[in-house]
């Protein structure tokens, strides 16, 4: 749960109370903009994440038909904004400036109620919380290279991740290289080390002569858990 | 873009008998797309975060297995209720769940089963997309 002093979520209620339409711009590492329409929020973006055109782009080339259908759609226009807003709403100082307008200029619109927004931001944080332990989206990871003579089987965003893990690399930068949530690549990103498919990158020379072991992790995720009491 | 109600989004497994509740959630991050439930009494964010979790095990489980063939469904059988839990992939790295909880005594497994098959199969249909291919 984020805490009630959260500058960013203050100032989200108050627009939501007075029903404003505009962009509140946010400064910071994680500089970006959450646009409010009548005090619902319809987007979100943020340098750290990748936005719904390259999400929807990456989508639509992967689908058997070579288009998203619109109820994806408003699903991945959600994600887009709770994954910017996962940042923004991280707690991190920075300067905060609403611009007001008559109507936002936007397609694919999120529809969050602030409330929804800040209840799955602080569910998301809380499981962040939890994978803490061993990464974070900025953890640098690598492709084991040793599994043994076990044998594993991957989902396709496994696969796709596997594949680009030669080299150390953060589930961030992952994330937008595959159009994907950065939260939920971090994610799999933490299955998948705990599967020892991929290990955590501590040293800066991580070896390439083969020699690594893997590097499972005793340490699991749960999504009940991750729930406010 | 105007999105679906939920009402209408779950309208076809509202109907098997003995529905409880029943909600969509994002595979990957346990996040709740729809939802729809007869009985306030029931927490459905747990409902679906357990379902999470189990298709999150189920998954692992399969995967160090490496026996091949995805996870399709799965049952969890109370003593008053089912839980089922039905995987959807409508494109490589995207995955979905479903979860429909059902009154026992009231439920038809294998008929339940079917309707959420179905449901499953033309969810992403019932959308035309908004450009053909």
């Amino acid at each position: 749960m984020l805490p009630a002093n959260n500058p960013v979520v203050i100032r989200l209620g108050k627009l939501a109370d007075s029903r404003q339409t505009g962009v509140l711009e946010l400064s910071g590492d994680a500089r970006g903009r959450i646009y409010v329409s009548r005090g619902v929020i319809v987007r979100a973006d943020s340098r750290l994440t990748a936005d719904l055109a390259t999400r929807l782009a990456r989508a639509e080339t992967s689908a058997r038909r070579g288009a998203v259908s619109s109820l994806e759609r408003s699903w991945m226009a959600r994600e887009a904004t709770i994954d910017a807003a996962t940042e923004l709403l991280s707690g991190k100082p920075r300067h905060a400036r609403f611009r007001s307008s008559e109507q936002l200029d936007l397609a694919d619109l999120a529809d969050l109620p602030v409330a929804a927004l800040v209840s799955e931001v602080g569910r998301r944080h809380e499981i962040i919380q939890q994978l803490s332990a061993v990464l974070t989206p900025d953890t640098s990871v690598a492709r084991s290279l040793r599994l043994g003579s076990r044998a594993v089987q991957v989902s396709d965003i496994q696969w796709a991740i596997v594949v680009r893990a030669g080299k150390p690399a953060a589930p961030r930068s992952l994330a937008l290289e595959l159009g994907q949530s950065v939260f939920g690549t971090t994610v799999e990103v933490f299955r998948m080390v705990t599967m020892g498919l991929l290990s955590v990158v501590d040293d800066p020379a991580w070896p390439q002569d083969g020699a690594g072991e893997t590097n499972r992790t005793k340490h699991a995720i749960s999504f009940i858990r991750a729930l406010a009491r | 873009m105007a999105a679906i109600p939920d009402e209408v989004m779950f309208a076809p497994v509202r109907q098997i008998q003995g529905f409880v509740l029943a909600c969509l959630v994002d595979a990957s991050s346990g996040m709740i797309l729809g939802s729809l439930q007869d009985r306030d009494d029931i927490q459905l964010p747990v409902a679906a975060a357990g379902a999470a979790d189990v298709v999150n095990v189920v998954s692992m489980m399969t995967g160090e297995l490496a026996m091949k063939g995805d996870v399709e469904d799965v049952i969890i059988t109370l003593d008053s209720h089912y839980h089922l839990i039905r995987l959807l992939k409508p494109a490589p790295g995207r995955q979905y769940l479903v979860l429909v909880t059902l009154e026992r005594p009231q439920a038809n497994l294998a008929m339940a089963l079917r309707e959420i098959r179905d449901f499953g199969t033309s969810l992403f249909s019932l959308n035309e997309p908004d450009r053909m291919a």
